[in-house]
């Protein structure tokens, strides 16, 4: 057939652009979730929580971390801003007393590089 | 029979057809082009094809429901007194238009008295029990008992013989119904996961926890509800027992004020069903 190095040259482009949108998404991280991720793995989140993207991080002791950028509530009450995120990572037992989620005296800017990386994963 | 040239070329002029039929489809829902819009009415053969296809619907299983006697009293006084707190907002009744807010909805609820007339009680009670989709119908079965629903089906039917004196005058007489109740007792049957399931959808759960293996509950305004069945702890305080997550889920407000998950008023046994369903969810 006189088409078959045809398909073969649309299947190559094809593969090279599916490639290079995987790195592209790696480039576009913001500055600020690499430190995210390792503030993540310092404070030891994915001990109680599953979060994607951290090797490990299969906790089900809390809700699953995945795409809670998308939500509309976090600890059942606070309007999801990357604000109030960061609040409540660094001060749970400030809106849920006696919250299971202990205050790990992460610091304001651990918490917003936290909130940061779990932002860009939707 | 003989492939011929000819046979091949009629196969491949079908399959454009069709093709092309499809494309088409496809380029008018990319660009919107099916309006939703409450204000725009079906085209006459897409309005006779979904009535038909209602009509045969309900009646072909309303055949398998059987009707009991319901005594006049019941429907004119429980069954009257259901339909006036629940059904006239939308269906109105003899004399009374339904409320501002129902004269939007498409397709308009239905003038029961006509209904009366041309349909079966079995069919007017599987409509009230199971509710009808794509319409402003809600099902009941999971606010009111068998014999509530019963009542209510039962009124319907003396609606085309009330005048509108009449019926002002009974309802003005009628006390106010007792709260609904829920479809059967706790206890009497034990925990079912597929009842569970339903209640999920029944109490509006779907549009707010991501709940796998339901179809349209995707949405994240609360927690996904993945893996539930292996979470230590529910709503940030509680242990992750059975009789906990029933509690939570009958008065979560009670467990943790000023939550964003509202009292939806789950009886004890929906709840526990729902339990029931989601721990299976690993």
């Amino acid at each position: 057939m006189t088409n078959r190095p045809l398909v073969r040259w649309w299947l190559r482009g094809l593969v090279v652009l599916l490639l290079g949108a995987c790195s592209a998404a790696d480039e576009d991280m913001p500055p600020g979730s690499l430190a995210g991720a390792d503030a993540i793995r310092r404070y030891g989140c994915g001990t109680c929580h599953i979060i994607p993207g951290i090797e490990g991080a299969l906790g089900t002791v809390g809700p699953s971390l995945a795409g809670v950028a998308r939500r509309v509530y976090l600890a059942g009450r606070l309007p999801n801003t990357p604000d109030t995120m960061a609040q409540w990572i660094s001060n749970p037992q400030r809106f849920v007393p006696g919250s299971a989620m202990p205050d790990m005296q992460v610091s304001l800017a651990d918490a917003r590089a936290i909130a940061s990386f779990l932002g860009r994963r939707r | 029979m003989n492939l011929t040239p000819a046979i091949y070329r009629r196969i491949a002029t079908l399959a454009g057809a069709l093709a092309l039929v499809m494309a088409t489809a496809g380029i008018m829902l990319l660009h919107g082009g099916y309006n939703v819009a409450a204000t725009a009415p079906h085209t006459a053969p897409v309005f006779a094809l979904l009535d038909y296809a209602s009509r045969r619907s309900i009646a072909v299983r309303a055949r398998f429901v059987v009707v009991p006697p319901v005594p006049a009293d019941v429907a004119l006084g429980r069954g009257l007194a259901i339909y006036r707190d629940h059904c006239v907002q939308c269906h109105g009744a003899p004399g009374i238009a339904p409320d501002p807010f129902a004269l939007g909805l498409s397709p308009a609820a239905a003038n029961l008295a006509l209904v009366a007339r041309e349909r079966k009680p079995a069919e007017v009670y599987w409509t009230v029990r199971y509710g009808l989709k794509m319409t402003a119908m809600p099902a009941w079965e999971f606010r009111f008992s068998e014999a509530d629903l019963w009542a209510v089906t039962a009124f319907v039917g003396y609606l085309a013989e009330l005048s509108p004196e009449a019926y002002r005058d009974v309802a003005a007489r009628v006390p106010a119904p007792r709260p609904t109740t829920p479809s059967a007792d706790p206890g009497k049957s034990p925990p079912d996961p597929r009842r569970g399931e339903m209640a999920l959808h029944q109490y509006a759960c779907i549009t707010c926890h991501e709940i796998p293996g339901i179809v349209g509950a995707d949405h994240p305004v609360g927690p996904s509800l993945a893996g539930i069945a292996v979470r230590r702890y529910i709503a940030g305080t509680l242990p992750n027992t059975p009789a906990n997550l029933v509690a939570w889920i009958r008065s979560p407000g009670t467990i943790k004020p000023g939550t964003a998950m509202p009292d939806l008023q789950v009886s004890e046994r929906d709840a526990t069903d729902v339990a029931a369903f989601l721990s299976g969810l690993r």
